[in-house]
């Protein structure tokens, strides 16, 4: 949601293979983010890579494996170590094999958890363009999926005690490097949660500003989403019942389809409500 | 002594013992002088019957600090801490706790008048009866005392000058001065607070006006140490003065000292007993970030430096503009070196390191009677992804020697503290040197969980914390000594912990008490850890006496007669465990919540971990003090329901 682009990693012990795929993600984007490329040339180098670099390791989107390395089945069991070792469930995981007799599609696909299977030749420029493109979508909603239960479980578990409750939302508008040029602020009854001086007062003017467009509703209490063109948006939950007045309000390149949309709106109603009925 | 009852100056005492019963420097306190303490102005006065309090007023929450408030806890008391943060926090916090006493195990600001007049305070001063002054280690080291102590003094007017209620004195040792607090001046100052808490409560215990004239005395008034005294010459000085230079400066401030041109802070100090150079001052190599210097006699290793004159950067600043690879804190001295070490030649040791002789080391082995030790001592107990790596390389060979017993020793001041802070906040891009870090430790506690062809023992003499409290667990038996401090949790960093903590702590003392332990980020001493099955064995404070226990201890499982059922039991177990969930699971599950920790994900990043972190490393004090040891500033949740009585009018 909050990245720059998305990480993208090529496994294959072919160069040609490895050029030719970073050649056709050039130009390519995603909800108008870029795809960065990883890559390397056998199960060992790929577990180094892992090891060496969080990125890869936590929050890699799609990865094409190839099956026959440094050994028969190095490919296959790089996705298991993806899956269990790692237990990274998230990133999108496609076989590709130049030799289909040694790692049969069927069997595959029944034993590993992969996104798909393809053979080298059926890997076309186009066909790697919606490939990736569409898992990327199932691995941003994947993700997002589970990032809502665990905010929505994380509040549910600080309910009763606004500094709990604090704490539960840092990731999501605390203190960070990217503050500057793409702020994220939780602004509940008027107050920005962990704003200082400085920022303050940029996130009420920008709420303020964005309270005076014109907004999808969400729902039939007054709850809204708004978007202006230089990208600043907010998640508006209206003062009604048990909710307090909240906004989520962010700038991203990146503008959420309606079911990431629906999946952020349930966390700012779940903070809405867990700050009301944890009082002063 | 009563845990419960309390009469600070015993006026309604007239039963008191009549010996002492501490083995304190003889002939400090004869009966004779024993009176009635209190004057009349002292609002503790007739408390008689009511639960103790005691406040903790520190500068920080120590290792001595958490060692007061585990032994005051375990006597019964009722305890609360305050840093000494400004006058009025202390104030507010006496006004709050409503103390009977105030102990002040570690404290570098004074007590305000009006709360040592109304409240009586101790003050525990890492000296000898008579010694004053913010450096008195320093100069004990420096003026090579053969014996030193800890007193427990009462506050007044002039710093450590007030009346003395106890004094627990102690051979002095070669090493630093922050090895020399963790263990001997700790345990002594202990010692003399117990005997001043039984003393006030018996009430019949005059302390002790300070008096040079007495002959007992043997401390005096010494200025803080300056750099000027702690210069080295590398011209003129020997080996042995070095080391004891350094040692009087470790850990804090470290001798300031110039190297090509730059001026560090020296710290960690070891003698060569090989190598030679021409040069006194010159670097002759590195080993394991540390390098080694000539002296006029022979050559000198130093682990660690700091940079003199680094200007402070906050966290923000930090975390937006990136780090200038400038480092205001303390770093293997290559690293804190950079470019300069990198032409310096390498000399090597091997992984599992037996020799004898006098080098820097911080992994060798020795063997006897079918036992194999494994130290590891790392500075400060921090274990980066390299010593990690090496650590590993030792532990596998070591198991893969003829014994039947492999026993962990860890190092002499701590068994481990986990991830090294300070080495991932000086990396380029700290989440993933953290990433890296934890993996290697992670790598190490699956190793000694997966050992199946002998026992393994962690033996704990120094302290352990976070991740390094929890890999002693791998081991099938725990041994700690009494006085071990133990902090098992992550909380404090910001962090949900790895290190398979998650397989190992329920396993060992139950998915409840992991909870406790994990969640209210309070350390824990030897009583308690025994009593819940964190460690299966308790041995004694004293060195020589717990080395020999633990050789007694070691070589008996090694000859014992069920060994091998022993063995056979552990592979049935684990088997058993790792087909309901593999340690892979434990791992992955746990890292997958510390990614979020490191690096962030859908929703945004959580820099908890990265500040808590800089903070750390900074040594940034706390703007207040932590919820779970400020008791006097928690809601007291058993007292709610009297508010909801109703009225009567």
């Amino acid at each position: 949601m909050f990245f720059d682009y998305w990480p993208v990693l090529f496994v294959d012990d072919e160069p040609d293979v490895l050029l030719i795929s970073k050649l056709a993600m050039k130009n390519f984007e995603v909800y108008g983010l870029p795809v960065k490329i990883y890559t390397a040339s056998s199960k060992a180098e790929t577990i180094a890579l892992m090891r060496d670099n969080a990125e890869v390791a936590c929050n890699l989107a799609v990865a094409f494996l190839d099956v026959v390395m440094e050994t028969d089945h190095a490919g296959l069991e790089l996705c298991d170590y993806i899956r269990k070792e790692m237990g990274n469930t998230t990133t999108q995981i496609f076989v590709r094999t130049g030799q289909a007799g040694l790692a049969p599609e069927r069997e595959v696909i029944d034993k590993y958890d992969i996104a798909g299977y393809f053979s080298k030749i059926e890997m076309t420029q186009s066909k790697l363009y919606s490939v990736v493109k569409s898992s990327v979508r199932q691995y941003l909603a994947f993700g997002m999926a589970q990032a809502t239960i665990e905010l929505t479980q994380a509040l549910l578990s600080a309910y009763g005690s606004r500094e709990e409750i604090m704490h539960a939302v840092r990731a999501v508008a605390g203190p960070n490097e990217r503050q500057e040029n793409a702020p994220r602020w939780l602004i509940v009854d008027g107050e920005p949660l962990f704003a200082d001086e400085v920022d303050a007062p940029r996130a009420l003017t920008t709420l303020k500003r964005l309270k005076e467009q014109r907004g999808v509703p969400l729902g039939p209490y007054g709850d809204r989403y708004v978007k202006d063109a230089d990208g600043y948006q907010s998640i508006d939950v209206a003062p009604y019942g048990s909710h307090a007045e909240t906004s989520f309000v962010f700038k991203s390149r990146f503008a959420p389809p309606a079911s990431i949309l629906a999946m952020m709106h349930g966390f700012v109603v779940s903070l809405a409500v867990a700050w009301r009925g944890s009082g002063e | 002594m009563s845990a419960k009852r309390f009469d600070p100056y015993g006026h309604t005492a007239p039963d008191a013992a009549p010996a002492l019963d501490k083995d304190f420097e003889s002939g400090h306190y004869s009966n004779e002088n024993r009176k009635i303490a209190a004057s009349g102005e002292n609002s503790m006065r007739g408390t008689g019957d009511i639960e103790v309090r005691i406040l903790l007023v520190t500068t920080a929450y120590n290792g001595l600090c958490q060692r007061a408030h585990i032994e005051l806890v375990d006597c019964g008391h009722d305890v609360s801490i305050t840093l000494a943060l400004n006058e009025d926090e202390i104030r507010k916090a006496v006004a709050l706790f409503q103390p009977h006493l105030i102990v002040c195990p570690f404290l570098k600001e004074k007590v305000p008048a009006d709360v040592y007049r109304k409240t009586l305070t101790i003050i525990l001063h890492p000296g000898v009866r008579g010694d004053r002054g913010p450096s008195s280690l320093d100069w004990a080291i420096a003026n090579e005392e053969s014996e030193w102590g800890a007193t427990a003094l009462q506050a007044d007017e002039e710093m450590d000058a007030g009346p003395i209620w106890a004094t627990a004195v102690f051979p002095m040792r070669a090493g630093s001065k922050a090895s020399l607090y963790r263990r001997e001046v700790t345990r002594a100052a202990i010692e003399a607070m117990l005997a001043t808490i039984e003393r006030v409560e018996r009430g019949d215990f005059t302390p002790e006006p300070l008096d040079y004239e007495d002959p007992k005395v043997r401390g005096a008034l010494r200025p803080p140490m300056k750099q000027k005294d702690r210069a080295i010459d590398w011209r003129r000085d020997a080996v042995a003065t070095i080391l004891q230079k350094i040692n009087a400066a470790d850990s804090a401030p470290g001798v300031l000292d110039d190297i090509d041109g730059e001026e560090f802070y020296l710290y960690g100090a070891h003698e060569e007993g090989q190598m030679r150079g021409a040069y006194p001052g010159e670097i002759i190599a590195q080993r394991h970030g540390a390098i080694c210097r000539v002296a006029v006699d022979g050559a000198v290793w130093i682990s660690h430096l700091k940079k003199k004159n680094v200007a402070k950067r906050s966290f923000l600043d930090r975390l937006i503009v990136g780090h200038s690879k400038a480092f205001d804190f303390k770093l293997p001295a290559t690293m804190a070196l950079g470019e300069k070490a990198k032409e310096l030649p390498h000399s090597p040791i091997e992984p599992l390191y037996r020799g004898a002789g006098n080098t820097f080391k911080e992994i060798w082995y020795e063997e006897a009677a079918q036992v194999g030790y494994l130290h590891f001592d790392f500075h400060n107990g921090a274990m980066s992804t390299t010593q990690c790596e090496r650590l590993l390389e030792a532990y596998r060979l070591a198991a893969k020697r003829p014994v039947r017993v492999l026993v962990l020793m860890g190092g002499t001041d701590f068994w481990s503290n986990g991830i090294h802070l300070n080495t991932i906040e000086a990396a380029d891009n700290p989440a993933d040197e953290s990433w890296r870090n934890i993996n290697a430790i992670d790598d190490v506690v699956c190793e000694i969980v997966s050992t199946m062809n002998l026992l393994t023992v962690a033996a704990i003499w120094g302290g352990c914390g976070a991740g390094g409290a929890i890999m002693p667990l791998a081991a099938d038996e725990v041994w700690a000594r009494e006085g071990v401090v133990m902090n098992p949790h992550y909380k404090t960093m910001g962090l949900y912990g790895s290190e398979y903590w998650t397989y190992l702590l329920p396993r060992r003392i139950g998915p409840c008490m992991a909870l406790e332990l994990t969640e209210r980020p309070l350390p824990i001493g030897m009583r308690k850890a025994r009593a819940i099955g964190m460690v299966d064995r308790t041995m004694p404070d004293d060195w020589e006496a717990y080395l020999a226990e633990l050789r007694r201890g070691a070589e008996a499982l090694a000859q014992d007669p069920d060994y091998d059922d022993r063995l056979r039991e552990k592979r049935e177990s684990r088997a058993e465990d790792e087909a309901i969930k593999p340690l892979a699971s434990y791992r992955a599950a746990e890292l997958n919540r510390m990614r979020v920790n490191f690096y962030g994900r859908f929703y945004g990043g959580d820099t908890s971990y990265h500040e808590a972190r800089h903070a750390f490393v900074h040594k940034t004090r706390p703007k207040r003090t932590a919820a779970h040891l400020a008791k006097h500033a928690q809601l007291d949740f058993s007292h709610l329901g009297e508010l909801r009585q109703p009225l009567t009018y």
